[in-house]
């Protein structure tokens, strides 16, 4: 409920309010306090008695201001758990009621803020890191190409390996042929020679 | 603060001295006490709107406690204003005292 939220708001600013004032009591308290003992240590009874009256006067606003702020606190615990949060939990009250806002004035399905680039020295060094993220680091890198060099020097191996293969195997097939020649012209001249000594 | 700064046992402190610093140091007060009870004021108005979106609702809890709350904030707005007219007196006297 939104005017339940403002009331929670404007007792929360109220509580402010009342702090300020017991933090702003003491002083005026204390000073009033030396006025009283330099009106003393001078002799001036007439504003002794005057200012004994205000010391007591602002005593008692000063109580009468803790009571208050009690009070308020009291009341604004009520609203608390109206709105279903934890009683006396002023400090979680205040998370979970900047943390509802932030789901209200969100837009359904609407996608968190980004968050805002970061500024000084620290930001370079995490811009540097964003840098880094965008062009990859060096272990990305090497991730992404190691296996790829490693691919193409065992293709580079095979290509060479087989190269050497075929040469070996043509060598071996041009011995044979060579063999089988050499037979071949032997035979032929084995049996000329020998038709010859016949035919003499 | 103030009241220490001029300790009334020190030597040269003069009791006009005293009194200029209790009157900043009331009149600082009265200033927190205005806006205190400016801001009374507004949270009565809203505990009341609040009350009164309750009421629309029909929600039974929502109005008994939103009731509850503004009669104790109009409670801290009538000690708050007795406390401003107290010390607002506190300052007048004290001027008079330094006149």
């Amino acid at each position: 409920m939104p005017a339940l939220d403002d009331a929670i708001a404007a007792l929360e600013r109220l509580g402010g309010r009342l702090d300020a004032c017991r933090s702003a009591g003491d002083p005026a308290v204390e000073s009033v306090s030396d006025a009283l003992a330099a009106a003393a240590a001078f002799g001036l009874p007439d504003d002794v008695a005057a200012l004994e009256q205000l010391h007591d006067d602002l005593a008692e606003a000063a109580q009468a201001l803790a009571a208050t702020g009690e009070q308020t606190r009291r009341a604004l615990d009520r609203l608390l758990a109206l709105r279903g949060d934890a009683a006396g939990g002023h400090a979680s009250s205040h998370a979970s009621r900047g943390r509802r806002q932030r789901q209200r004035r969100r837009a359904p399905g609407a996608k968190s803020r980004p968050a805002p680039a970061p500024q000084g020295d620290s930001a370079a060094f995490r811009n540097n890191q964003r840098g880094w993220r965008a062009w990859g680091t060096p272990g990305d890198h090497v991730a992404t190409f190691g296996p790829k060099i490693a691919g193409f020097g065992v293709g580079a191996a095979s290509v060479v390996g087989l190269t050497r293969g075929i040469i070996a195997g043509l060598g071996t097939l041009a011995g044979v042929f060579a063999l089988d020649l050499a037979a071949t012209v032997y035979e032929k001249r084995k049996a000329a020679r020998r038709r010859a000594q016949e035919g003499d | 603060m103030t009241g220490h700064k001029h300790g009334a046992h020190e030597p040269g402190v003069t009791a006009v001295s005293a009194v200029d610093d209790a009157i900043e140091a009331v009149g600082t007060l009265l200033e927190r006490l205005t806006e205190a009870r400016d801001a009374t004021a507004n949270a009565v108005d809203q505990a009341d709107a609040a009350h009164d979106a309750a009421a629309a609702y029909g929600n039974q809890e929502g109005i008994a406690g939103c009731a509850q709350v503004k009669d104790e904030l109009e409670a801290v707005g009538s000690q708050i204003a007795a406390v401003h007219d107290s010390v607002e007196k506190a300052r007048d006297m004290l001027q008079e005292l330094r006149a």
